[in-house]
């Protein structure tokens, strides 16, 4: 497998994946292509009658003295604009539309594909990278495919005519012609290696420029703390800097297409007015079909200098193209096995068998866990820092698979479940609650989006965050910003609290979720807790005692192991981490 | 227009790389004017006279003359690329910039989609207009200029009649621009939009998994995105019918050219040859006016796309330094809060606050969610203003000094900790990015950070991906502070800065903290007993009012409010220490 954002970097001028894939998308509108490409060549005829009818009105009107050839040529004249005009109109906004569902459809792929993607995935990638091939990349196909594209085949279709007239006038002659193409290969053989990396490390650097802009934006707090801003411009300074580069080198790349197509044109004329001009010297051809030719030779590159002109567009959308594609093929690592089945309502029984679990290969961060949480039981995980207690939790939810061993659930690999099915019957309350842009309203019923308002509100009241919410001025339609900014971090929890209460799940999973309130509301909080946890299966990680003192059963995790289980009572009362760590906080407090 | 000339000002800057572009322009144009008469030169001097040397001369003279306009041609276009890019990077600069220097009250309404939008789509589209159009309005002008005066020359009253058609062609421009204007700035918000949607969700990504809304999101994204495509098809169908209207328009110039024209060649008062040369004119004619289509839509673009960037970079920041600000010297620590009310969307957060903190001192600050801590600390650093009152260090209003002198000597470890895609001796050097690896690894030592640092692969230098997902929320804890301790701050502020580790390490850490407070104004916000106990006072906040002030055995004594928010740990203390002493079984009370 190709390292991931390599794509495009073997210097191909023609990407075959980019392009079949494309194709394979534009399958649903072969008869709307078919109409656009007739409307081109209609458009071609029409605009090529033009001149024709000015010879007629000059030769048949003016010339043999026929006002009335003349009036006739004078009306068809218009009726051949109106024409052109109406069939542009049609074939850009025939071609706007196929392009932009395709483009549309392709963004929506991406955006369904990421949602598949797992946390892994995430982790080890920017956002605003990611941003860039959804938007971006995207906007470069668009401008290919809604303007290039009809350009590029008019072009090729025009080149094909002047070609056939060429041979038709004098073959030797135009046979000549061809004695370029050696060259055109090899310059574009050249120009294709070098190119094609060229437009690839153009794209690379928006998208660094994107992830900048985005952690730079997302971090602003953190900069301004510091003040740091004048060391971060000079930073950005540095990346807009290599995509400046990157762009004006690829834009000289393109422009050196120009010149080349120059000096082509000038050695076929050249050619034509040695060999032609000696041939019309010893009388074997006539002056007229020297001028004739040389006026087609000319027009002959005239379209293939346009074509140089879309070849960059191209190139880009090209490249664009395949890290579209390298993205939408980026494989899923946690699908549903073939056979998984959809799991009914849960009991709630959780067990871990053995459970390995390793982010990098031969780091393990759990190793061997097991534990069993009955239906309804409560279970605590305590230990130091980094011990692993997250990581259990995102087993739980299946954001990752067990490197080795089993996550069970209702006696059964929770890997035969189509995971979904499972997810949908948990739900989580991380420390670092995360909101979204929106109502309050929408982030409680993110748990439940079926549910009614008084639900939501219910459930805001179970665990007292109706309070402050009916405090702001619009109540739970108040805009909470973005990532909730608007809300303290301990409202923020509560709205959390909320959503997860909403969701009525089976299984509850609280990662440090009253680590960012005050003793107070949490003591309030604690009769909440108390309704969220019963009748359900819940994994609370936490430090405060407090919180865990009600646990069914407390295992204490150290460096990836389980070196204690028990209850409070019997925890505290053997020697060992449990009760080293619960003295400490006794001594903290 | 005044957004037009903003970004010629822009391209004013590169005067020079322009007017060479332009030079190249002239150079080409000249050559490619050449190589037709080298032509007829060969024709009439070199084949009609038989003179073989000469033929072979005038192929020289054609690649000569080609090369030249090729070399022409291959700099206008990479001038024109260049200035562009030119104008795109300062502009991203100055956006970014701007992004660097607005205030958190900016920050917490914009959206990180909006403004990225801003900085790429937007700069694009002005960006596209300044290459290729200011360029080619000159080249279209001088060509336009030159072709009319030659055909005033050659028959006034046929000019007038082939160019009757230009008010009907003017007016359609202007107005298909006026209405592109409207419906390309919906496809910038749709973008923008669409972003928004992006940054969240994949931001967010494991909220979105752990409550299975993929669907929603995937459906809500497709709303967005349906949106932006109906958009752009709206403004490329209103392009596609009046662009190739424009042009048929004018052609209806060469039939009345040739009408007319035909008419008078008939009756003997013009001639053939005059005719057709008249009517070459006027097809030349024909690109301008395709071209100018082009630059309209250009146009209205970049004006749309000039204004959405041009109105972040108006925008003012709330906290503004005042010129002539006072440049802050090494702070002593006195904090003072003088009547100080703080308004945020509208609702009074601080009421009426006045303290004063010594240098030196430790304050803690208490109180329930929403109380308005968060807000009390984010005044010092000057974050946000103060809606009245005054907050003084050292005696100086902090909106009469530089705001770089004023941070730097604040330590800050926020609640949300922000961890860059960087090393962690990057993100512990933020602050100090000149900070020796000596210093760095005290710091990591200081927070406790040092030994699973030390532990990863690549030690200081592993990367922590983006929001430090690789740590855990008591590691990046950790890095934060151990950011704030490298500033070595007069005014150190720990917002809740140990809520997430254990508590072997948070002893540890508040071990280290409490030598680092030393000699240093310290502001604490912490939910639990430990951290409060030893402060020299404690602020006790109520819906942003004070309520209680004053030591801990003090507060104990006078403040019901105090003691109910300690009062459960209070016991919990007593029995755990009971318990250790004495292994008997406690009664936990919850």
């Amino acid at each position: 497998m190709m390292h991931w954002g390599s794509a495009g970097l073997d210097g191909k001028l023609y990407s075959r994946v980019a392009v079949n894939r494309l194709v394979s998308y534009l399958r649903g509108y072969m008869w709307r292509i078919a109409l656009v490409a007739g409307m081109v060549v209609l458009i071609s005829l029409l605009t090529l009658s033009g001149p024709y009818l000015l010879m007629i009105a000059i030769d048949d009107g003016i010339s043999q003295n026929r006002p009335d050839v003349l009036t006739l040529a004078a009306i068809a004249y218009p009726a051949t604009l109106a024409g052109v005009w109406l069939l542009t109109y049609g074939q850009t906004y025939l071609m706007s539309v196929i392009s932009q569902r395709l483009l549309s459809q392709l963004r929506l792929d991406m955006f369904a594909h990421l949602q598949r993607l797992s946390t892994d995935f995430f982790s080890k990638r920017e956002v605003g990278s990611l941003m860039s091939r959804v938007i971006n990349d995207i906007a470069v196909m668009n401008e290919f495919l809604s303007l290039g594209a009809l350009q590029l085949f008019s072009d090729a279709l025009l080149l094909v005519a002047i070609a056939v007239v060429m041979f038709a006038l004098d073959p030797s002659l135009a046979l000549l012609i061809f004695i370029t193409f050696p060259i055109t290969a090899l310059a574009t053989r050249f120009y294709a290696t070098r190119a094609h990396k060229a437009f690839q490390r153009t794209r690379q650097a928006i998208a660094e420029v994107n992830a900048s802009l985005q952690e730079n934006i997302a971090g602003v707090r953190v900069a301004q703390s510091f003040a740091r801003e004048h060391r971060n411009i000079a930073q950005f300074g540095q990346v807009n800097d290599r995509n400046f580069d990157a762009t004006v080198h690829a834009g000289a790349l393109a422009a050196s297409l120009t010149p080349a197509v120059e000096i082509l044109r000038a050695i076929s004329i050249a050619v034509i007015v040695v060999y032609g001009g000696w041939r019309a010297i010893d009388g074997a051809t006539t002056v007229g079909v020297l001028v004739a030719f040389l006026t087609y030779v000319n027009r002959f590159f005239d379209p293939i200098r346009q074509l140089s002109q879309w070849f960059n567009l191209l190139q880009a959308s090209m490249v664009a193209g395949e890290r579209v594609f390298e993205l939408l093929d980026e494989p899923v690592d946690i699908i549903d096995r073939p056979g998984a089945i959809e799991a009914g309502s849960l009991a709630g029984k959780v067990e871990f068998k053995d459970v390995t679990f390793e982010y990098r290969p031969g780091q393990p961060v759990l190793d061997r866990v097991s534990f069993t949480i009955e239906p309804g039981q409560t279970v605590a995980l305590v230990g130091p820092t980094g011990a692993g207690k997250t990581t259990i939790a995102h087993l739980l939810l299946r954001l990752y698979d067990v490197s080795g061993g089993q996550v069970i659930v209702d006696g059964r690999d929770i890997r035969d479940y189509r995971q979904r099915s499972v997810r949908r019957q948990m739900a989580v309350v991380l420390q670092e609650p995360f909101l979204f842009s929106g109502a309050v309203k929408d982030n409680i019923l993110f748990g439940r989006p079926t549910a009614t308002q008084a639900e939501v509100e219910a459930a805001a009241a179970a665990v007292g965050a109706d309070r402050f919410i009916l405090d702001m001025e619009k109540g739970y339609d108040t805009e909470v910003e973005e990532r909730g900014v608007r809300l303290s971090q301990g409202q923020r929890q509560l709205i959390a609290f909320a959503r997860a209460l909403l969701a009525d799940p089976k299984i509850l999973i609280m990662d440090e979720a009253t680590a960012n309130i005050d003793v107070q509301t949490e003591m309030r909080l604690q009769e909440a807790i108390a309704t969220l946890l019963k009748g359900r299966t819940a994994l609370v990680i936490a430090h405060r005692l407090s919180t865990i003192g009600r646990a069914d059963k407390i295992l204490v995790l150290e460096s990836g192991r389980i070196v204690q289980g028990g209850r409070h009572d019997e925890l505290i009362a053997q020697p060992g981490l449990y009760q080293r760590l619960y003295s400490l906080q006794a001594q903290v407090a | 227009m005044l957004t037009i000339l903003r970004i010629l000002r822009y391209t004013a800057r590169y005067w020079h790389v322009a007017a060479l572009a332009l030079a190249s322009l002239a150079f080409s144009a000249g050559a490619a004017m050449l190589i037709p008469r080298l032509l007829q030169l060969f024709i009439d001097d070199g084949v009609s006279k038989g003179d073989r040397g000469y033929v072979v001369f005038m192929a020289g003279a054609i690649i000569a003359a080609s090369i030249v306009r090729g070399g022409a041609e291959f700099a206008r276009a990479y001038l024109a690329e260049r200035i562009s890019q030119l104008v795109a990077r300062d502009l991203r600069n100055d956006l970014f910039a701007h992004y660097q220097n607005l205030s958190f009250g900016y920050h917490d309404r914009a959206r990180t989609g909006q403004l990225m939008t801003r900085a790429t789509a937007d700069v694009e589209s002005v960006m596209r207009f300044t290459g290729m159009g200011v360029i080619n309005l000159v080249n279209i002008v001088v060509l336009v200029g030159v072709t009319l005066v030659i055909m005033l020359r050659v028959d006034v009253l046929l000019t007038i009649l082939a160019l009757f058609t230009v008010p009907v062609t003017g007016y359609l421009g202007i107005a298909v621009g006026m209405k592109i204007r409207p419906l390309f700035g919906a496809i910038q918000q749709e973008t923008a939009e669409l972003n928004t949607i992006l940054q969240e969700n994949l931001t967010g990504h494991r909220v979105v998994r752990a409550f299975v809304r993929e669907d929603e999101e995937i459906e809500k994204f497709g709303r967005r995105n349906l949106a932006l495509q109906s958009a752009t098809i709206e403004m490329m169908r209103m392009f596609a019918s009046r662009g190739p209207l424009m042009t048929a328009v004018f052609g209806l110039g060469t039939v009345a050219v040739l009408w007319y024209g035909g008419h008078r060649v008939m009756a003997g008062e013009l001639s053939l040859g005059v005719l057709v040369a008249f009517n070459a004119y006027l097809l030349t004619l024909a690109m301008p006016v395709r071209i100018v289509g082009w630059m309209v839509n250009m146009t209205a673009r970049a004006m749309v796309s000039g204004e959405r960037i041009f109105e972040i970079l108006d925008a003012q920041s709330p906290v503004k330094e005042k010129p002539g600000s006072k440049r802050l010297g090494r702070l002593a620590g006195r904090v003072e809060f003088d009547n100080v009310t703080f308004v945020y969307a509208q609702e009074p957060v601080l009421r009426e606050v006045s303290f004063v903190a010594e240098p030196g001192q430790i304050v803690g600050i208490l109180g329930m969610t929403g109380s308005g801590k968060t807000s009390l600390i984010n005044l010092i650093p000057r974050f946000y203003d103060v809606h009245t009152g005054a907050i003084k260090i050292d005696g100086d209003d902090v909106r009469d000094v530089q705001l770089e002198g004023l941070r730097r000597q604040i330590g800050i470890v926020l609640q949300d900790t922000y961890l860059f895609s960087a090393t962690i001796r990057e993100n512990i050097a933020y602050g100090r990015p000149g900070a020796s690896n000596d210093e760095i690894v005290a710091a990591a030592k200081a927070a406790k950070a040092h030994d699973f640092i030390s532990a990863m692969p690549d030690s200081y230098d592993t990367k922590v991906g983006e929001r430090g997902v690789t740590l855990s929320g008591g590691q990046r804890q950790r890095v934060a502070i151990a950011r704030a301790l490298l500033l070595d701050p007069r005014i150190l502020i720990l917002d809740d800065a140990t809520s997430s580790v254990d508590a072997q390490t948070e002893v540890e850490i508040q071990q280290a903290l409490e030598r680092l407070m030393d000699g240093r104004t310290t502001f604490v916000i912490a939910q639990r007993l430990s951290s409060v106990r030893q402060a020299d006072q404690i602020i006790v906040l109520e819906r942003g009012r004070i309520v209680a002030r004053g030591q801990h055995e003090q507060l104990l004594r006078e403040s019901e409010l105090y003691r109910a928010m300690l009062g459960q740990q209070l016991d919990l203390a007593a029995e755990a220490a009971l318990s250790v002493v004495g292994h008997s079984r406690p009664r936990v009370a919850i």
